[in-house]
C-alpha cells in the first residue's frame, strides 16, 4: 500500500528509521491482539502509533474498579469492558487506522472459522493453549507475561527471513578484486607529484592500491592479518615531510580494506537447504505457507551464491566511504563504483531470472522477480553479507535443563527458574504465588525453586549460579501478577519493536525468550536462545 | 486492587509514601516526555512540574500519544498536563510553556525537586539542565533516544560523570568557500539555501556567509513580491552562475564541469505553484523548483516585509514550517541543478536542513519505563553514595547489538571537568548585602585573605579596591541564581550561586563537589581515568542530536 503524503509528515520521524518501503509494509499489516494485559496494550499502542493497517483486540474481560486507576487505557472511559475502552483510547491515538474490538474469549475466538485469516502477527498475554494453537495455525506470535518487576517476552512461529538486517558494516572498497576500469583509474593517479597541494589531492584509496599491488608483487600472494606491519610501513613510505592527512587516512583503513581474506566465505545462509534446492532441483516448489518476501529472499540468496561462486567476491554496493582529497577524483571514483554496482546488480538479476526458468516454481519466482525494483535489489545487495534467517524456539517455555549448559547470564537464569517454579506452584496450588498470603507463598515457592534447580542443573542449589536469592523470590511473590506501568512500558516497547521487525523484514529479531527483571536496584534483561 | 494497594505492595508502605510525597521536574513534553508523564500518573508520584517550549506539530503524532490531531499548534506542556490529570486526579501538575533556560527556573526552583528527568532532543538544553542540577545538587536522570537506540543515564552531582565531564566530538564542519563557490554535494547547497533564507528574510546578521550579496530590489517601497521573486531567480540562478562560470580563477576546480545557469530570459514569467501541492517524496524538475521558489518568496516576503520595504518582522527558519522548507529545498535544488549535482526530494532536504533525529514510539516506551523505574528507586532508597550502586548503571537500549539492554557502571566525576570539577555552594544574601560582606565571609570560610572575585566576566575584587567594598551585590549586577567565581591564593576555583532572601547576613551553604584542582595543573592521572570501564561497549554512544552543521572558515 502506498504511503500518502499526508501520512508521510505524520510518520516522518520513523520513516527515517525504516524507510518508505518499511512504512508501506506496516501500512498493510494486520495485527491480532489477544487479551488486554497492560504490556500487550502498550505494544498495541506502539503499533497503532506506528501506523499499521489494522488492529483487532479480542477480549471479554470486564473493567473492575482497580483497572480504572492502574490501567491508563481504561481510565475515564466509563465502559464495561477493557477491550471496548482500550479500542476507544487507541482510536484517539491514531484515528487513521482500523481498530476493532471483538467481544470474545481469546481461546474460543482463535478456534473459530477464519478468525486468524490474514493475520500477520498476534500479540498476547502468554498462554500455553493459545501459543500452541497459533503455532499450528501458522501465525507468528509474540507473547508476554509480567509479575511486578519481572517479565518475559517470547516470540514463536515459523522461521523469519530478514531481507534487510541493516547491521552496521564498514564499506568495502574491494581492492583485492579491483577490476580493469578501477585499476586503470587508480594507476593513472601519480603519487610522486612536486607540489604539496597536488599531493593532498590524492585520495587514500590510491595509496592503498599501490601498497597492495607492491605487496603482491613482492610476496606473490595477497596480504593477511600478520602482514599488517609490513603494509603500514609501505604506506608510511608515502609520507613526505609531515603527516599528510590522506596518508594517515590510508593507514587507518589497512585493517578494513586490505586484510580481509581474498575469497570471502559464504554467508552461512547460502548453505541452507532451500538455496541448494533452488539451484539443483529442477522440480522445486515453494510450499503454500511461503510468502512473496520469502520467495524473494531465497531466490536472491541462490543468485548470490551463484554470483559468489563465479566471482569469488560479494557484489559491489556502489557506496564508498568519505575520503580526503580532490572532489573531482572522488566523484570519478564514485562513478566507477556505481557503474560496477549496476553491472553486479544486472548479473544478480539475470541469475534470479535464470533460477526462475530452471526451477519448478518458475511462475511464482518470475512474478516476484518482476515485481522487484532496482531500489529493493540495491537494498538486498547492501545487506548481502548479512542475510539472516531467525528460527524461533518450538518449545512453549524455556526448559530449566537448558540452563545447565551454561552461557546464560546468572540473573537471567535465575529469572527462568523463578518463572518455571511459578508455573509449577500454580499447577499445585491453583493460583499464582502471591495472590493469597505472601509469607506462606514465599516458603512454598522457595521449596519448588530448590527442587527445580536440583533437578535441572544437577547441582546443590546453593552452589548454582541459577539459584535466585531469597530477596528475589520474595519480590517475585510480592509481584503476584501485578501489571506495573514501568515494566509494561519497557516490555510493550520491546514487543512492538519485535513485531515491526517481523512486519518490515528489517533488523534482526531475537529468536529465544527474553527475560526482564526491573530490579529495584538495576534492571537486567537478556535473551535465552 | 487500587493503585495505592498495588504500588504499596510493590514499593512497600514507606517506599510508596515517599513516592506519593515526591516532587519531580520533567524537562520536555515530547516523545519521551509523554511516556514519562503517563507512567508518573499511573504510578502516582505526588507532584510534577513539566516544561516545554514547543507547540504540537503533526510530525509528533506518531509517538507523542497524549496529543491528538486537534491539538496541533497548542503548547505541548499544557496539553500533556491535562491528559495526565485525566489519568490521575490525586496528583498535582504544573505546566510551564516556557524555555528551561529562563531566569525564573533558578537554583531555588530546582532545589524543590527530589529528581529531575531530562526528556530532551538537544545537547544545548541538556547542558543547561545538567549545570542547574549540579549547582542545586539534585539528581538528574537523562533519558534519550535516537531511532532504535536509547539510553538512560543517572547523574548524581559530584559523584558520577556529569553531562559535560567528557569532551563531546566536535560538530561536523563545512568549509565556507565550498558553500559559497564550489558546491559538490546536496549538503553544501542546503547550507547555502539556509543562509539565503536567513539573509533575505531573517534578522540582519553580519556573520552570515552570504551577507555580502546585494539584494536591492527587496527593499523598495511597495515592491511587488512576484517581481522580487523573479529578480531573485534571475540573479541567483542565472547571472551569478554565469559570473561564476566566466570567472577565471586558477584554483577553481568544478566537480562536475562548469556550472550552467537556469534557462530564463528577462521577460519570462514563472507561474507560482501552491506549496501544499508539492510532492514530498519525488524529485521536482527544474521548472517546478522555480515555481515553488517564486511562490515561497511571495509568501515569506509578505510575512517579513511591510509595504515601505522594511523588514519589519524577520523570520527564522524552521524545518517543519512548510513554506520556509519549500524555499530552502527549491533554492538548494536550483543551485544543485546549476552545479550539476543531482537534486533531491523535499523529504531528504528536510532531513539535511533540520538535522532530524529519527524517532519511534517503541524506543521511547522502553527508556521511559527504565527512567521511571530509576526515579522510583532514587526516591524510595535515597541518593546513592557509591559509584558501584546498581541504580547508577547507565542503561543502553539497542537492537543492533547482541544484548537488548546493557547496564554499565558509570565513570566518576572528572576532577578536571569545567562544570563539576570545582566546589560550588549556595550564597544566601539580601538586596543590601555588599561586596565587602561577601569578602569577609569568604576570607573566614576559606581561611585565606587573598581571594579574587569575578562575576559575569568582570573582576570585582582582587584585594585592594577598598572603595568597592561598599557597593551592593545588586549594584554589581548579581541577580538571583547568578554565579560568582572565586579564586583563592592557591589558584583554586569555587563557584557561588546567589540566592536572595528578605533578611539575614550573607551565609554560605556547605561546599559540595571536588576539592578544586589548581587552575593550570595538568593532571596526569586523568588520561587513565577516562578509559572506559571493562565490559563497556565502545560502539554505544550517548544519544544527542545537536547535529547542526557548523561552518568553518578555510
Amino acid at each position: 500500500m502506498a504511503v500518502e503524503s499526508s501520512s508521510v509528515s505524520k510518520y516522518d520521524r520513523q520513516i527515517r528509521v525504516w524507510g518508505r518501503h518499511g512504512q508501506e509494509a506496516l501500512h498493510s499489516a494486520r495485527v491480532c491482539v489477544l487479551g488486554t494485559h497492560m504490556a500487550v496494550l502498550e505494544a498495541a499502542k506502539n503499533l497503532a502509533l506506528a501506523g499499521i493497517s489494522s488492529l483487532v483486540i479480542v477480549d471479554d474481560t470486564s473493567i473492575v474498579a482497580s483497572d480504572v486507576q492502574t490501567n491508563y487505557f481504561v481510565t475515564g472511559s466509563g465502559r464495561e469492558y477493557i477491550g471496548e475502552a482500550a479500542v476507544e483510547t487507541l482510536i484517539r491515538m491514531n484515528p487513521d487506522i482500523t481498530i476493532e474490538w471483538i467481544h470474545a474469549d481469546p481461546r474460543s475466538y482463535v478456534v473459530s472459522d477464519g478468525a486468524l485469516a490474514g493475520v500477520d502477527v498476534a500479540i498476547l498475554e502468554d498462554d500455553a493453549t493459545l501459543v500452541t494453537h497459533l503455532d499450528q495455525a501458522g501465525v507468528r506470535s509474540i507473547s508476554v507475561q509480567t509479575n511486578g518487576f519481572f517479565g518475559y517476552i517470547k516470540p514463536r512461529g515459523k522461521a523469519h527471513v530478514v531481507l534487510e538486517p541493516n547491521r552496521p558494516t564498514p564499506l568495502d572498497l574491494q581492492l583485492k578484486h579491483a577490476w580493469p576500469e578501477l585499476i586503470a583509474f587508480l594507476e593513472s593517479q601519480p603519487t610522486d607529484v612536486e607540489e604539496e597541494d597536488d599531493f593532498l589531492r590524492i585520495p587514500s584509496i590510491v595509496f592503498l592500491h599501490k601498497a597492495l599491488t607492491a605487496f603482491e608483487q613482492q610476496h606473490g600472494q595477497s596480504p593477511s592479518h600478520p602482514d599488517m606491519a609490513a603494509l603500514r610501513t609501505m604506506l608510511q613510505g608515502f609520507h613526505r615531510d609531515w603527516s599528510e592527512i590522506n596518508v594517515e587516512e590510508a593507514l587507518t583503513m589497512v585493517n578494513t580494506q586490505l586484510l580481509k581474506p581474498a575469497t570471502p566465505s559464504f554467508p552461512a545462509i547460502l548453505h541452507h537447504q532451500t538455496v541448494d534446492a533452488l539451484v539443483r532441483k529442477t522440480g522445486f516448489v515453494f510450499g503454500p505457507g511461503v510468502d512473496d518476501k520469502e520467495v524473494l529472499f531465497w531466490t536472491f540468496a541462490a543468485a548470490l551464491k551463484a554470483f559468489m561462486a563465479r566471482n569469488h567476491r560479494v557484489p559491489v554496493t556502489g557506496k564508498i566511504p568519505d575520503m580526503h582529497g580532490s572532489t573531482e577524483i572522488y566523484v570519478n571514483l564514485q562513478r566507477i563504483y556505481q557503474r560496477r554496482a549496476a553491472s553486479d546488480r544486472a548479473e544478480l538479476h539475470a541469475d534470479m531470472v535464470q533460477i526462475a526458468q530452471s526451477c519448478g516454481d518458475s511462475d511464482r519466482i518470475r512474478d516476484v522477480v518482476a515485481d522487484m525494483d532496482q531500489e529493493i535489489l540495491t537494498l538486498l545487495v547492501k545487506n548481502a553479507s548479512n542475510l539472516t534467517v531467525v528460527s524461533f524456539s518450538s518449545s512453549v517455555d524455556v526448559d530449566p535443563k537448558q540452563l545447565a549448559k551454561g552461557g546464560v547470564t546468572p540473573t537471567v537464569g535465575q529469572q527462568a527458574i523463578l518463572w518455571a517454579s511459578s508455573r509449577e506452584f500454580e499447577s499445585h496450588m491453583g493460583h499464582v504465588p502471591g495472590l493469597s498470603a505472601v509469607e506462606s507463598d514465599v516458603v512454598g515457592l522457595s521449596k519448588i525453586v530448590n527442587s527445580i534447580v536440583e533437578r535441572a542443573v544437577g547441582e546443590s542449589p546453593s552452589d548454582s549460579p541459577c539459584m535466585p536469592s531469597n530477596q528475589m523470590i520474595r519480590e517475585f511473590v510480592i509481584g503476584g501478577h501485578c501489571e506495573l506501568a514501568p515494566t509494561c512500558s519497557v516490555l510493550g516497547g520491546i514487543m512492538a519493536q519485535e513485531a515491526v521487525k517481523l512486519l518490515t523484514s528489517q533488523f534482526v529479531p531475537f529468536g529465544g525468550q527474553l527475560f526482564y527483571y526491573g530490579s529495584p536496584e538495576a534492571p537486567v534483561m537478556d535473551v535465552i536462545e | 486492587m487500587t493503585r495505592t494497594s498495588t504500588y504499596k505492595r510493590l514499593y512497600g508502605k514507606d517506599g510508596y509514601q515517599k513516592i506519593r510525597d515526591s516532587r519531580i521536574f520533567v524537562v520536555g513534553a515530547g516523545g519521551i516526555g509523554c511516556e514519562l508523564l503517563k507512567n508518573i500518573a499511573v504510578v502516582g508520584f505526588g507532584h510534577v512540574e513539566l516544561i516545554d517550549l514547543d507547540t504540537i506539530d503533526v510530525t509528533n503524532l506518531n509517538r507523542q500519544f497524549l496529543f491528538k490531531r486537534k491539538h496541533v499548534g497548542q503548547p505541548k506542556a499544557v496539553v500533556a498536563k491535562e491528559a495526565a490529570l485525566a489519568l490521575n486526579k490525586d496528583m498535582t501538575i504544573v505546566a510551564h510553556h516556557a524555555n528551561v533556560k529562563d531566569d525564573k527556573f533558578n537554583i531555588a526552583f530546582y532545589r524543590q525537586f527530589n529528581v529531575v528527568i531530562n526528556a530532551l532532543d538537544n545537547a544545548d538544553a541538556r547542558k543547561h539542565v545538567n549545570r542547574m542540577c549540579l549547582l542545586s545538587n539534585v539528581p538528574l536522570i537523562d533519558a534519550g533516544t535516537n531511532g532504535l537506540r536509547g539510553n538512560v543515564i543517572t547523574i548524581i552531582p559530584y559523584l558520577t560523570e556529569c553531562y559535560e565531564c567528557a569532551a563531546k566530538p566536535p560538530p561536523k564542519t563545512l568549509p565556507i568557500c565550498t558553500i559559497r563557490s564550489v558546491p559538490s554535494k546536496p549538503e553544501h547547497c542546503i547550507a547555502w539555501a539556509k543562509y539565503l533564507y536567513q539573509r533575505v528574510f531573517g534578522e540582519t546578521d553580519d556573520t552570515n556567509v552570504l551577507s555580502d550579496i546585494t539584494l536591492a530590489s527587496l527593499y523598495e517601497k511597495d515592491a511587488d513580491p512576484t517581481a522580487v521573486a523573479h529578480a531573485l531567480v534571475r540573479k541567483l540562478f542565472r547571472d551569478d552562475v554565469i559570473a561564476a562560470r566566466d570567472t577565471v580563477e586558477s584554483n577553481m576546480v568544478w566537480s562536475f564541469g562548469p556550472p550552467r545557469p537556469v534557462e530564463l530570459g528577462d521577460d519570462d514569467v514563472i507561474k507560482p505553484v501552491e506549496i501544499t501541492t508539492l510532492s514530498d517524496t519525488e524529485v521536482l524538475a527544474e521548472e517546478m523548483n522555480m515555481r515553488a521558489f517564486v511562490e515561497a518568496v511571495c509568501v515569506l516576503y509578505r510575512m517579513a516585509f511591510n509595504h515601505t520595504g522594511e523588514k519589519a518582522s524577520p523570520l527564522s527558519f524552521d524545518k517543519d514550517e512548510p513554506v520556509g522548507m519549500a524555499f530552502v529545498a527549491a533554492a538548494a535544488n536550483l543551485r544543485m541543478i546549476c552545479y550539476k549535482i543531482d537534486p533531491i526530494t523535499i523529504f531528504d532536504a528536510r532531513s539535511i536542513a533540520g538535522s532530524i533525529v529519527p524517532a519511534v514510539s517503541t524506543t521511547n516506551s522502553m527508556v521511559s519505563g527504565l527512567a521511571i523505574h530509576r526515579a522510583a528507586t532514587l526516591i524510595t532508597k535515597g541518593k546513592p553514595t557509591s559509584l558501584d550502586d546498581p541504580v547508577l548503571r547507565t542503561n543502553y537500549v539497542t537492537f543492533f547489538g547482541a544484548k537488548p539492554l546493557q547496564a554499565i557502571i558509570p565513570l566518576g566525576a572528572n576532577p578536571a571537568c569545567q562544570v563539576c570539577g570545582r566546589k560550588a555552594t549556595g550564597m544566601h544574601c539580601t538586596a543590601t548585602s555588599t561586596l565587602g560582606d561577601l569578602v569577609d565571609v569568604l576570607e573566614k570560610k576559606l581561611e585565606d585573605d587573598d581571594v579574587a572575585i569575578e562575576a559575569g566576566g568582570t573582576l570585582l575584587w582582587t584585594g585592594d579596591e577598598t572603595a568597592a567594598r561598599k557597593r551592593t551585590l545588586v549594584d554589581l549586577g548579581i541577580a538571583d541564581s547568578h554565579t560568582i567565581n572565586v579564586t583563592d591564593s592557591d589558584d583554586k576555583e569555587y563557584v557561588l550561586v546567589a540566592l536572595y532572601r528578605s533578611h539575614g547576613p550573607i551565609e554560605l551553604d556547605e561546599m559540595i563537589g571536588y576539592d578544586p584542582a589548581p587552575l593550570d595543573d595538568d593532571d596526569e592521572g586523568l588520561e587513565m581515568k577516562r578509559q572506559p570501564e571493562p565490559g563497556s561497549d565502545s560502539d554505544v554512544e550517548l544519544e544527542e542530536s545537536d547535529g547542526e552543521i557548523e561552518v568553518i572558515e578555510l
